[in-house]
């Protein structure tokens, strides 16, 4: 299964990627059981203030948007694994064919953008 | 349920606490409006729940609960009185209202943990600690605080002598400054892309305004009224620094966060004011991705719906009013901005064109009809046809979305 952490906000804007194959991690089957534990039915929540990080959080076929001060729990332990495990540092240009192209313009025109968040 | 339900308070968007603004110009309507939003916006987070999230106070709660219990001290129309952290110690003078422009800063030093406000280094009136961060957020609150005293007449955040809170060191390595509803946040940044946040006076004058905004207009952190949000913080935090500087428009950089990168980073600050979307441009950060335009904004549904990014179109609009007035920028450009921001009249779900309504409307109050056309010109050259009223479905289609679940 794939899984992808990608932040997004906070004062400088820029969005950070970070994947993991839970397959290709020692322990697959621990792995699984953290994306079990975590809350992905749960409404998502809003956050207060500005600039908060934004996560968004996505496990084979199930996806979570979080303010930061929601990534707590088994939700902070999957970010922590998947960054952990992750090649490199999650920043810059696109390298993958899955990461999102937000850089562009039009181009990441979305699926999501106008979705009430929690309205699933 | 869980810590995820306690540590998202149902603040929705925009619903952040509001206060009457202290604008003197004014005061009766401001009064009007002010009765009539604070009703709905009080209702929507139950105290009940405000006042379990105060209680929580340890580890990675502790963010919600520090802004569950500024949010209750607000409510009940004092100053922060629940920060003890805010009050000097030897005087109980702070139980009321600082009246009369009080400038009263403390910064506390998290020590690379995620907790606020962690130790309190240094208090108002305290010689400087020799900590850059310490004292870099000690001057750059100052600097803000007289921006918003000495040109605008407001007596900080609030209007009413708000302390101004500031925690610096925080997190480990941590690629960010924010706002979190009652108190500013500085990290030391990762040392490979960021250095420390606090280095650049723009980006605590950001911060600060973020407190300002709550305070009178509350634009929702969200779409067009988020990056009006960004963009108001923008303006301000460069208007700090040239006014501290004693810049003129013509000699201004108009960089936001200049000093913030290391020297591995090919770029020279975060965002442009004068030209979006140059700001940088590195191998490994890409190239900054702002528009300038109406014709280039970003749709996204990452940072709450680009709103870092579409900031650039309001920013350009800023800078083109800016350069056509002249002179100084915190005088008549800053003036139109502040007063459109603060006047009472601009709705938390504002959109460009709406706001942009409100700033031509502003120009024509303060200045005259040549200054209102200099205002409407900026808009039309980025894209935007300045508004009257707000456009009603926009702001229904997202400012409660739990209503249909
Ligand atoms: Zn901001």
């Amino acid at each position: 299964m794939r899984v992808e952490v990608s932040r997004s906000g906070g004062f400088a804007g820029l969005r950070r990627t970070w994947v993991v194959q839970v397959e290709e991690t020692p322990d697959p089957q621990a792995f699984l059981l953290l994306i079990e534990a975590c809350p992905w039915d749960e409404p998502e929540p809003e956050s207060s203030g500005a600039d908060r990080f934004v996560y968004q959080v996505q496990a084979g076929e199930r996806s979570a948007t979080l303010p930061e001060p929601a990534v707590q729990g088994p939700w902070l332990e999957l970010v922590d694994q998947v960054r952990h495990f992750s090649a490199g540092h999650g920043l810059g240009p696109v390298t993958t064919d899955a990461a999102p192209a937000d850089a562009a313009p039009g181009e990441h025109a979305v699926n999501d953008a106008e979705r009430p968040p929690g309205a699933e | 349920m869980g810590s995820r339900r306690l540590s998202g308070p149902r603040a929705k968007i925009g619903t952040m606490s509001k206060h009457p603004s202290q604008d003197p110009v004014r005061p009766a309507e401001q009064h009007t409006r002010d009765q009539r939003t604070s009703a709905s916006v009080c209702a929507i987070v139950p105290p009940y729940l405000l006042e379990r999230l105060a209680l929580l106070d340890t580890g990675r709660l502790a963010p919600a609960a520090h802004a569950a219990r500024g949010t209750l001290a607000h409510d009940a129309g004092f100053r922060a009185t629940a920060f003890p952290w805010t009050e000097p110690s030897t005087t109980g003078q702070t139980a009321l209202p600082s009246a009369g422009g009080t400038l009263v800063r403390t910064i506390g030093d998290a020590a690379s943990a995620e907790v606020l406000p962690g130790k309190i280094v240094r208090r108002e009136g305290d010689a400087p600690t020799g900590d850059p961060a310490t004292d870099e957020a000690y001057d750059g609150l100052g600097a803000t605080y007289r921006l918003f005293a000495e040109v605008y007449g407001r007596n900080s955040i609030d209007g009413s002598g708000l302390g101004l809170d500031a925690t610096v060191h925080y997190g480990h390595e941590y690629d960010n400054a924010f706002w979190d509803g009652a108190q500013m946040v500085f990290g030391d940044g990762d040392g490979e892309v960021f250095g420390r946040f606090t280095r650049s006076v723009s980006v605590i004058g950001h911060e600060l305004t973020h407190g300002v905004t709550q305070f009178t207009a509350g634009l929702a952190y969200q779409g067009q009224s988020g990056a009006l949000n960004e963009s108001v913080s923008d303006v301000f935090g460069v208007l700090v620094e040239q006014y501290q500087a004693g810049q003129s428009t013509a000699a201004a950089s108009w960089l936001i966060g200049q000093g913030l990168f290391t020297a591995e980073v090919q770029g020279e600050a975060l965002r442009s004011m004068k030209a979006p979307g140059t700001a940088y441009d590195d191998d490994v950060l890409g190239k900054d991705p702002q528009p300038a335009h109406m014709d280039d904004y970003v749709q996204t549904d990452a940072d709450n719906g680009g709103v870092h990014i579409n900031s650039g179109i309001p920013n350009k609009a800023f800078y083109l009013v800016a350069a056509g007035l002249g002179g100084n920028a915190w005088e008549r450009a800053g003036a139109i901005w502040y007063r459109a921001l603060t006047d009472g009249e601009l709705p938390a779900t504002a959109d460009f064109a709406t706001f942009a309504g409100r700033t031509v409307a502003a120009a024509t109050d303060l200045f005259d009809t040549t200054a209102a056309e200099v205002v409407s010109g900026a808009w039309t050259q980025v894209g935007v046809t300045p508004g009257g009223a707000p456009d009603v479905r926009t702001a229904a289609a997202w400012v409660d979305p739990d209503v249909n679940s």
